[in-house]
């Protein structure tokens, strides 16, 4: 079967994010109220054939692990479209 | 000392780095293309150049930390080879986790290329050896990626174990910290080393600091000489 897999990168929390800080005071510049903890990451996506939904996102992960997340830094969150 | 200097797609420190070594220290440096799955001959020495190695694509030294002369890399530094790791390459160490923490973005989140003073924290290990402990010495940097950072407890772990080899500091008072890092990076760390001490990776660039017509001043020979004294009197 053939899925899409999105992962979606983010700073970890306590992991400085200049960007994030930058973009959340110049939202607040804007006069957007409420907005807190802006964090900008990054999204991978990957087309990929798979046995079933369980096998894709086992694939996914282990792509995280060894090359698209530094977990030391970074948090994902896999999302699996069929 | 036979060296090896392994040339990434985008390294661009790689021929300053062996210029640096060559002229020095009067010794002939291979540059391997990092496809190869072997260094030629046994180099004693092993660096990972400056750059944007892939462009800097994903994280900085990321693909890099996966290329095939890597596990060359790993053999080398795990026979107790000595490894250096300056700017990209430091990045490329972390990445493959040879050394802990990571760079992340400057404060600034600018690029930041200009000479920067850096303090001799420890001459326990061999890149070190011919320095003295406190001596504040003038490398060039240049980087977007340098604010060093390891979560507390492990930051903790790393200083407590004398693993932090240099530090930004001030040339007037000798001080050092995170406010005389221009990049940010926690407790004002330029570079560190590996428990067995074979291992080094800083931010700062010495090979740009071996000319005295240059504006890098020549710090830089310290540097090398200081590895060559400690590998030559066979201290480590």
């Amino acid at each position: 079967m053939n899925f899409r897999a999105e992962v979606v990168i983010t700073p970890r929390e306590g992991v400085l994010d200049t960007q994030g800080k930058a973009v959340e005071k110049t939202l607040g510049n804007l006069g957007f109220k409420g907005i807190s903890e802006v964090r900008v990451g990054r999204i991978v996506t990957m087309d990929m054939e798979a046995e079933n939904e369980a096998a894709a996102r086992k694939t996914a992960e282990s792509a995280c692990q060894d090359l698209l997340a530094n977990d030391l830094i970074e948090t994902y969150k896999i999302i699996i479209e069929a | 000392m036979k060296t090896a200097v392994v040339v990434f797609p985008g390294s661009n420190c790689d021929r300053d780095v062996q210029r640096a070594i060559s002229e020095t220290l009067r010794t002939s440096v291979d540059m391997v293309w990092h496809e190869e799955k072997e260094f030629p001959g046994h180099p004693d020495l092993v660096v990972l150049p400056g750059g944007f190695s892939y462009g800097d694509y994903l994280r900085g030294g990321a693909m890099a930390a996966r290329s095939p002369i890597i596990k060359a890399v790993r053999a080398h530094a795990a026979s107790g080879g000595l490894l250096l790791g300056i700017c990209n390459g430091f990045q490329v160490l972390t990445q493959a986790r040879l050394l802990p923490g990571a760079l992340i973005p400057n404060t600034s989140l600018t690029f930041i290329c200009k000479p920067c003073y850096i303090r001799v924290e420890k001459t326990d290990n061999p890149f070190t050896y011919g320095l003295k402990e406190g001596e504040v010495l003038q490398f060039p940097i240049a980087h977007h990626e340098g604010l060093f950072f390891l979560p507390p407890k492990e930051l903790k772990e790393l200083e407590d174990s004398g693993r932090v080899v240099f530090r930004y500091a001030d040339p007037a008072t000798g001080k050092a910290g995170v406010e005389y890092a221009p990049n940010g990076a926690l407790n004002g760390i330029a570079g560190i080393r590996n428990e067995r001490g074979n291992i080094l990776g800083l931010m700062p660039h010495p090979e740009r600091a071996t000319v005295a017509q240059l504006n890098g001043g020549t710090d830089g020979v310290k540097f090398w000489k200081s590895l060559e004294k400690a590998f030559v009197g066979g201290a480590f």
